[in-house]
């Protein structure tokens, strides 16, 4: 009932937005109606523009994407853990992460490039460095917030450091280790896009690439559908994480 | 206990030291002995030679000059996006009516990068300051009514119903009851903003722009000059972190009984 209420005042809004641009005339270069965006659609699921339709652009950006969630969570988790393990690795950490952390991510954009070339390995650079900082901050605080009380428990009945740390604190943090791929692949294809844009002159492929094209070839609906698509993936990526998150973790104490 | 929190804190500075130093230490063995080329990896001197060239003046006036710049964007985008961003957020959480209207239309807007807007928004409103006033709009936007909206929402039943009781009207509710106590999750919100705008200010002047601290980047990157990119991003992070601070400061005094929320 609620669902079918938000179909039709969405489809309010594609009428309301169709009707602004019938009744000011709006050229279709500044603001496209939606079935002009639609047709555009259409068209880019077969017609290729730059290296291939949709699908290539979006395996593309799939691929950059992936390539830095994956050495983010690669490299984040252990580092999380490790420091809320040992003090001494967290007080060596915590002071270069709280100086790097004020660069926003987008501003390593260009020496990104420098390092590994615009086409590939920039935009992936760019995606680790603003997915890692929610990874490690939920993998410390998964281990720094395990109970007390059951690691004592497990002392008393004799476990080693290994079984308090393979049985205890693992499957405990995992729930807030979760969260935080979470947070990092929403941050991360946030950055994606961002990246695409600033680096886009290296290459002709990519969701940013597309928005870009539009843009400069004067053809907004291009743009306005390819930041559709950006935003169907978010969405869909962050459901289907929260999906595996309610199957995997339907243990966990809400 | 004194002395052994002080103990703490010492040990504490000592790692600092000596980890921040160590960071320089190989920044600078790597800059001189594995790449040897100032235009992919400058040395930490180098860069202080870049700060310098930064203060005496670079492309159309000294760093003031772009900090201004780039500070007049963030903050007449912000401030519209307050204006607009935590009213809607706070009515939406109030009335059923806008909240049916208008979630719909955010579902769609929110998975969209803000970046993503910035080539439409050079087609709207052209490569001058307007239109990153417009992706600042969008980007800081967001957390506003999220977070507004929240504040509304979790409130406690019996605040709401204890001012009923004393026969409040639902405007004096809302005023006197809802907002003074949702504040700390509003002001949350546009701390949250503020450092998404400050961020996609930079991601669009790396796009097009003709002053600002991205445009300091794209100019060293363009001009083979890596020390300029590094001094501006040095800028752009002590930007970024006096603002947080300072908003951390006005939230203490504003709403000093909050919960202090964040761990890290």
């Amino acid at each position: 009932m609620i669902r079918l209420k938000t179909i039709i005042i969405l489809i309010g809004w594609v009428f309301l937005w169709a009707l602004i641009v019938q009744a000011f005339q709006i050229s279709a270069d500044f603001l496209p109606s939606p079935f002009e965006v639609l047709k555009r659609f259409i068209k880019l699921l077969t017609h290729s523009i730059g290296e291939g339709p949709l699908f290539t652009h979006l395996i593309a950006s799939m691929e950059r994407f992936l390539t830095g969630f994956i050495f983010a969570a690669i490299i984040g988790v252990p580092i999380g853990f490790l420091m809320a393990y040992f003090k001494t690795v967290d007080r060596l950490i915590t002071p270069l992460f709280e100086m790097l952390r004020p660069i926003p991510p987008i501003a390593w954009a260009p020496f990104a490039i420098l390092w590994f070339g615009a086409s590939h390995g920039s935009q992936a650079f760019v995606i680790l460095l603003s997915s890692l900082p929610p990874i490690i901050i939920n993998s410390y605080l998964g281990i720094k917030l395990v109970d007390k009380s059951l690691i004592d428990a497990a002392k008393v009945m004799g476990a080693n450091s290994r079984i308090i740390l393979l049985e205890i604190c693992l499957p405990w943090s995992l729930p807030l280790v979760f969260a935080g791929l979470r947070i990092g692949l929403a941050t991360g294809w946030m950055a994606l896009i961002a990246a695409e844009i600033v680096a886009g002159d290296g290459s002709n492929k990519g969701l940013g690439f597309l928005i870009l094209t539009g843009q400069r070839t004067l053809h907004a609906e291009l743009s306005i559908c390819s930041m559709m698509t950006i935003g169907v993936i978010g969405a869909s990526l962050d459901y289907v994480l929260k999906m595996l998150d309610q199957y995997f973790m339907r243990w966990k104490l809400s | 206990m004194i002395t052994k929190v002080s103990q703490v804190n010492i040990t504490k500075f000592l790692f600092a030291t000596v980890s921040i130093t160590g960071f320089f230490l190989f920044w600078d063995f790597a800059a001189k002995h594995l790449v040897e080329n100032p235009f992919i990896l400058p040395s930490p001197i180098d860069v202080m030679a870049g700060v310098e060239k930064l203060f005496t003046g670079y492309l159309g006036g000294n760093i003031f000059v772009h900090i201004r710049s780039s500070l007049y964007i963030v903050m007449i985008g912000y401030l519209f996006s307050i204006m607009l961003g935590v009213p809607l957020g706070i009515m939406m959480a109030w009335n059923k009516n806008v909240d049916t209207i208008f979630s719909p239309l955010l579902s769609i807007v929110r998975p969209i990068p803000p970046p993503a807007w910035i080539p439409l928004a050079i087609l709207w409103f052209g490569i001058d300051a307007s239109g990153k006033v417009f992706v600042i709009i969008i980007s800081s936007f967001v957390p506003c009514v999220v977070n507004s909206y929240l504040a509304v929402k979790e409130q406690p039943q019996e605040l709401i119903d204890a001012s009923k009781t004393l026969g409040a009207t639902r405007t004096k509710q809302l005023m006197e009851v809802v907002i003074p106590s949702g504040l700390p999750t509003i002001l949350t919100g546009m701390r949250i903003a503020l450092g998404n705008s400050w961020a996609t200010v930079v991601a669009a002047e790396l796009v097009v722009a003709s002053s600002g601290l991205g445009f300091l980047i794209q100019a060293g990157y363009r001009n083979f000059e890596a020390n300029i990119m590094a001094a501006s991003m040095i800028a752009i992070a002590i930007i970024g972190f006096s603002m947080n601070l300072c908003f951390r400061l006005i939230e203490n005094w504003v709403v000093p009984w909050r919960e202090n929320q964040d761990q890290f």
